[in-house]
């Protein structure tokens, strides 16, 4: 059977094609659609099955007065430590609340006051509310609201589809490569302009709230095209992961919990945020409430787990089970009762900042190709806003799209690159059929473990170079992995291959990143750079250069 | 302590016979089925194939039947107290492989009664509208109902699977749509909906939809 392994390739042509099948990939679907071109949408999970619909306690948008989009950009900037792409931060805080009304159109239904008004909850800095939500599954249901949006306009999609390669002519994408997870058919797609809407990666870290379909596949598929990355040593910690269980380890426990008065203690009961941030308490921003939990537990004030604990035990039953539903179904599962004792939470890897440099139409310095969501950056900065994400996933998703169009509207479609179609072909197979080699989880706990350990919530030079060291070592191994199956059906191991190799291109482009940024700002701390510095107000980007990857800093664009 | 495991495997593309593996799989403390699932594929047989994405119990893809009764794997412990338990693929599905189900035939039943806001009517919603649909909207198309359905026939299944008809409840609670969805009901056939399945339904959801009460309002 192996001979055969690889030997045929289905060719698929359309005017657009769209990577990725959460919020930003289908929104730009739609758009594409609507303009009368052929579109096409691949995501490697089940259709409505992305991260996106993991994101719970809200969407900021301003919505309700006296929240504007001007008082939106300004703590979105303020919040990002002054290093967000201005522009960007602008198109999106003005179009957020024409994305909301879009949803809606979709089908989505957020929460309301009884007159009628959205129910808006105040996350870290937010002085005037932005949060709109649907209970703490906003994210699911936004997912429902544009797979139903999809469905009626026939969009053509395949899922559980895994793209490994943008193919491209003379620097330009003209389409992608990849197999189908079902059976390991490969199939090209040939397209005039592609979107990248692949989402983060947080499987790299040990711990993360990410699905694990987060595997950094777009961060190492723009680098490999020729495409920039902005802030990748900006990784967001969300403070509050799950902690309790082996089992349930980092899965996220929204800020709407701290947001509506959750209180964070240590093991001796004390509220220990008054420690660090007296007058802001459990609603600092992310970064600092992570670091501030990072050094209780690591001041031996943590519980057996290695945790702390958040309280809710104080609030009504009906009072958790309207504003917080699926966090008390999340503890239940594992046999805790929130509504009688406290749950344990630990910081959990979360979110990219950073991703493919795209300007304010999702265009990247590569003719054809378009970047939207967590795979893209520049809108974040330092450090994103709770409710920031999903919300920026709808406006640049949908720029995106109009973009894309655009641009495939222009040109005809290009021939295609066959040498790279076939080394592609044979990098993908060479796992499956070389003879022996390294088991590809292996690899992918070491992984874990390495960006866990030494590029976490705290850095410092001494583990970033040893992180460094490790990742190179890592990356030779990885090249050296084999599936224990041969099988095509539903080969698991292959999968891992091709994703580990992305995730240690990811971890690559952060770590040189934060070993260059000698200073601490937002979610980058260095302990043997503690201060925040002026100079260092500007971006770091990354790109590969013949296999190398090299950084360059750039001035923030304002 | 070691729990024995019989796992359920098929393969469709090899037509495969279908058998059933035993795994010892160490127990530990809090261990769901996705734990169990996932040590088997690790350490015992990298052949397995299975589904999951979030283990937060949210996106819906890691449904099996555990001892014959439909679960998330991600959200459902492990009861230490019986020494044989099995897991199976969902049940009223096709299978494609091992715990895999194929999901195209629920989906092109799924896509006939129109999953989405149709001419909508644009009305203010208030709090008790919204909150109408509420319960509804909660779906994230598990399947677990539709694999806990035993009572229903192939013929009854194949106009109106519990999935669907949540959906269609979604819509009625919905002052926006402007489908005659109960209409819809009715023909697809949600008189085959007894109360007595509808409340068993009800507990099957991971979701804790009231599916009994979709079942009446559809009904009326």
């Amino acid at each position: 059977m192996n001979s055969s392994l690889g030997s045929s390739i289905k060719y698929i042509k359309t005017d657009i094609l769209v990577i990725g099948a959460g919020g930003a990939g289908i929104r730009a679907a739609i758009e594409a659609k609507k303009r009368e071109l052929e579109t096409v949408l691949l995501g490697k999970e089940v259709l409505g099955c992305a991260h996106t619909g993991m994101a719970m306690g809200g969407m900021n948008a301003a919505m309700v007065k006296p929240a504007t989009p001007k008082f939106h950009a300004q703590i979105t900037i303020e919040g990002g430590y002054f290093i967000n792409n201005y522009k960007m931060v602008k198109v999106f805080t003005d179009e957020m609340p024409a994305r909301v009304y879009d949803l809606e159109s979709y089908g989505v239904i957020y929460d309301r006051l009884d007159n009628g008004e959205f129910y808006t909850w105040a996350g870290p800095k937010q002085k005037y509310p932005l949060n709109v939500c649907v209970g703490d599954y906003t994210g699911r249901e936004m997912m429902q609201g544009l797979v139903d949006e999809a469905r009626k306009l026939k969009i053509k999609y395949t899922d559980e589809f895994f793209v490994s390669k943008l193919l491209t002519v003379k620097s330009q994408v003209v389409g992608a490569i990849g197999i189908n997870i079902r059976n390991a058919e490969t199939v090209v797609f040939q397209a005039k302009s592609v979107i990248l809407a692949s989402g983060g990666a947080g499987r790299m870290y040990k711990v993360t709230t990410n699905a694990m379909s987060n595997t950094g596949d777009g961060y190492a598929m723009a680098l490999d095209a020729g495409a920039e990355l902005i802030d990748m040593e900006m990784v967001q910690f969300h403070p509050t992961g799950m902690a309790n269980t082996p089992s349930s380890l980092g899965v996220l426990v929204t800020e709407k919990t701290r947001a509506h008065g959750g209180i964070l203690r240590n093991r001796k009961g004390e509220r220990f945020m008054n420690k660090y941030y007296p007058k802001e308490m459990e609603l600092a921003k992310r970064d600092e409430v992570s670091r501030s939990i990072y050094l209780e537990v690591a001041a031996g004030l943590g519980t057996k787990n290695g945790a702390v604990y958040l309280h809710v035990d104080h609030w009504t039953k009906d009072k958790i089970l309207e504003i917080i539903p699926d966090v008390y179904e999340q503890y239940k599962n594992t046999g805790v009762d929130i509504s009688k004792e406290p749950m344990e939470i630990y910081p959990s890897m979360h979110h990219m900042m950073g991703g493919i440099k795209i300007n304010e139409w999702g265009e990247t310095i590569i003719p054809g190709l378009y970047a939207a969501g967590e795979v893209a950056g520049g809108v974040h900065g330092a450090n994103r806003l709770g409710g920031n994400s999903i919300a920026e996933g709808q406006v640049f998703g949908r720029r995106a799209g109009i973009a894309a169009a655009k641009f495939a509207k222009k040109i005809k479609n290009i021939p295609l690159p066959k040498n790279q179609i076939k080394n592609e072909q044979a990098r993908i197979f060479s796992f499956i059929t070389r003879k022996t080699g390294v088991i590809p989880h292996a690899v992918e706990d070491k992984l874990k473990q390495v960006m866990w350990d030494k590029v976490g919530i705290f850095r410092d030079e001494k583990k970033l170079i040893e992180a460094k060291k490790a990742i190179t070592k890592l990356k030779l191994e990885a090249k050296k992995m084999k599936t224990r199956t041969t099988l095509k059906e539903r080969n698991r191991d292959l999968q891992d291959c091709l994703e580990i190799e992305n995730m240690l291109a990811t971890a690559e482009s952060v770590i040189e990143a934060a070993i260059l940024r000698k200073e601490s700002r937002g979610a980058h701390s260095r302990t043997d750079y503690p201060k925040t510095l002026d100079v260092w107000r500007k971006n770091i980007v990354v790109k590969n250069n013949n296999g190398k990857v090299v950084t360059k800093v750039i001035d923030v664009i304002t | 302590m070691k729990i024995k495991f019989l796992i359920y495997r098929f393969n469709s593309q090899k037509k495969s016979k279908l058998k059933y593996d035993f795994f010892d799989v160490p127990y530990s403390k809090g261990m769901t089925v996705l734990d169990v699932i996932a040590y088997i594929y690790k350490h015992l047989d990298p052949t397995l194939a299975f589904r999951y994405e979030c283990r937060q119990g949210i996106c819906g893809t890691c449904g099996v039947m555990l001892n014959k009764k439909p679960v998330l794997s991600c959200s459902t412990q492990i009861d230490s107290t019986r020494q044989t338990q099995m897991i199976e693929p969902l049940a009223n599905f096709p299978v494609e492989k091992d715990l895999i189900v194929n999901l195209e035939p629920v989906l092109k039943r799924y896509l006939k009664i129109k999953p989405y806001l149709d001419k909508i009517h644009k009305v203010i919603i208030t709090k008790k509208k919204s909150n109408e649909s509420k319960a509804f909207r909660k779906c994230i198309e598990c399947g677990c109902c539709i694999a806990g359905s035993p009572e229903l026939t192939k013929k009854s299944f194949s106009d109106l699977d519990p999935m669907s008809l949540v959906k269609i409840a979604r819509y009625v609670t919905d002052p926006r749509d402007g489908l005659n969805r109960k209409s819809m009901a009715r023909k697809a056939g949600i008189d085959n909906y007894s109360d007595d399945l509808g409340k068993k339904l009800t507990l099957v959801c991971p979701r804790g939809i009231p599916i009994d009460e979709a079942i009446k309002l559809l009904k009326q």
